[in-house]
């Protein structure tokens, strides 16, 4: 009895990893997706494409275009001094899981973002002095990493919850320190 | 394969705390608030003596053009502030109760408000608005004395400053808030002005 249970382990592991390999997923090498969390949450357009390797790799680019309310009067009332306007984060998942319909990855993404940025100044006029909001733009570059976890419907459907954070590098005065790539992402793999 | 993935859950969390540990301010201050220094903006109206019935009478005025700390031209307040309609500071006064200090709380129908508004608030919040003929802040009120005692006043009420007046415009939330750290006369060392009613 126990052998025979055994058996029938080992037949059903084999048999979910011929499904694996001869699933139709495999030959779809590409995959759109939307970021529905961010859209409802802040407004936010957050699209991005990932290209599957053979093997549990793929390389993708996410890009992000805010124009928030919500950011916007933050901003105006002086509870932050940067608006990020969009990010381009191009990323390398490698999959956790053997499963091709549902597995965890991790990632790694650069962060090429930028915004508005304002700060106060003194300035002169007519020989006096008095303070004004000067408005800039920013531009920087960050490095980070995140998790996921992603499964298919009807072999092309794709729902994905991804969390991860990256550190902004070089204009750090003026940029967000910590670019966060949280999102529920619904797409379509082709 | 699970060992993999606990390398890597620790990593990301690693990460994480680096991002996080490594942040500084600029995501959460108040932006629009500037800080400035101009000294000498509040004045006690002290008396030699004092007597029950007298008044202790504090005095503020903020010219548009004030002598800012630091800098060769004079700062324009109303500029700065996109013509705040008022600046506003606080102070106390306290008797001594023994060893203790006891607030000292004048009901609004017994205070001598001359210029702006002074409320009671646990502490006395003191409003100088603008006066156009002046082109100046304005405030002048007096509290009575009504008892003898040894009192004192203070300004640190919502500070941890106590050699420091702290005056701040009522700014539109778009626009600058200015936080001007100005001196009183009569304080001493701890930021207290001491007196006996006779």
């Amino acid at each position: 009895m126990r052998k025979l249970a055994i058996l029938l382990l080992l037949f059903s592991f084999g048999f979910s990893w011929a499904q694996e390999q001869t699933s139709p997923l495999v030959n779809k090498k590409n995959e759109f997706r939307v970021d529905v969390l961010q859209a409802l949450a802040y407004g936010k357009i957050s699209v991005s494409y990932e290209r599957f390797f053979e093997g549990s790799f793929s390389v993708g680019v996410n890009g992000n275009f805010s124009n928030s309310a919500r950011i916007e009067d933050d901003y105006n009332n002086g509870f932050r001094n940067n608006i990020p306007r969009y990010e381009i984060n191009p990323y390398v998942r490698y999959a956790l899981s053997k499963s091709k319909a549902r597995y965890y990855f991790a990632e790694i993404f650069a962060s090429a973002n930028g915004g508005d940025f304002k700060e106060i100044v003194r300035e002169n006029s007519g020989g006096n002095g008095f303070y004004t909001i000067k408005e800039t733009q920013y531009n920087d570059f960050a490095l980070g990493g995140s998790l996921g976890y992603k499964m298919y419907f009807k072999d092309a459907f794709a729902l994905e919850v991804l969390v991860g954070f990256g550190s902004n590098l070089t204009n750090k005065e003026m940029s967000p320190d910590v670019i966060s790539r949280v999102g529920i992402n619904l797409g379509y793999r082709f | 394969m699970f060992n993999v993935m606990k390398k890597i859950v620790l990593l990301f969390l690693g990460l994480f705390v680096v991002s996080f540990s490594s942040c500084d301010t600029n995501d959460d201050d108040f932006y629009n608030t500037e800080y400035v220094r101009v000294n000498g903006l509040v004045t006690i109206e002290t008396q030699a003596s004092y007597a029950v019935g007298d008044k202790i009478t504090v005095n503020c005025v903020v010219d548009r053009l004030v002598n800012e700390l630091g800098q060769s031209t004079p700062l324009d307040i109303r500029k700065t502030t996109n013509n705040a309609p008022s600046l506003t500071f606080s102070y106390v006064l306290e008797k001594q109760n023994g060893s203790e200090w006891v607030p000292v709380s004048v009901p609004a129908n017994q205070m001598e408000v001359s210029s702006g508004q002074l409320q009671n608030l646990g502490f006395y919040l003191a409003t100088a608005p603008y006066d156009t003929v002046q082109d100046a802040y304005v405030f002048r009120a007096g509290l009575p004395l009504l008892s003898s005692g040894t009192y004192r006043l203070s300004y640190g009420y919502n500070s941890e400053e106590t050699d420091v007046v702290e005056l701040r415009s009522n700014s539109a939330s778009d626009a600058i808030t200015l936080l001007i750290y100005t001196t009183s006369n009569a304080l001493n060392n701890s930021g207290f002005y001491t007196f006996t009613v006779n």
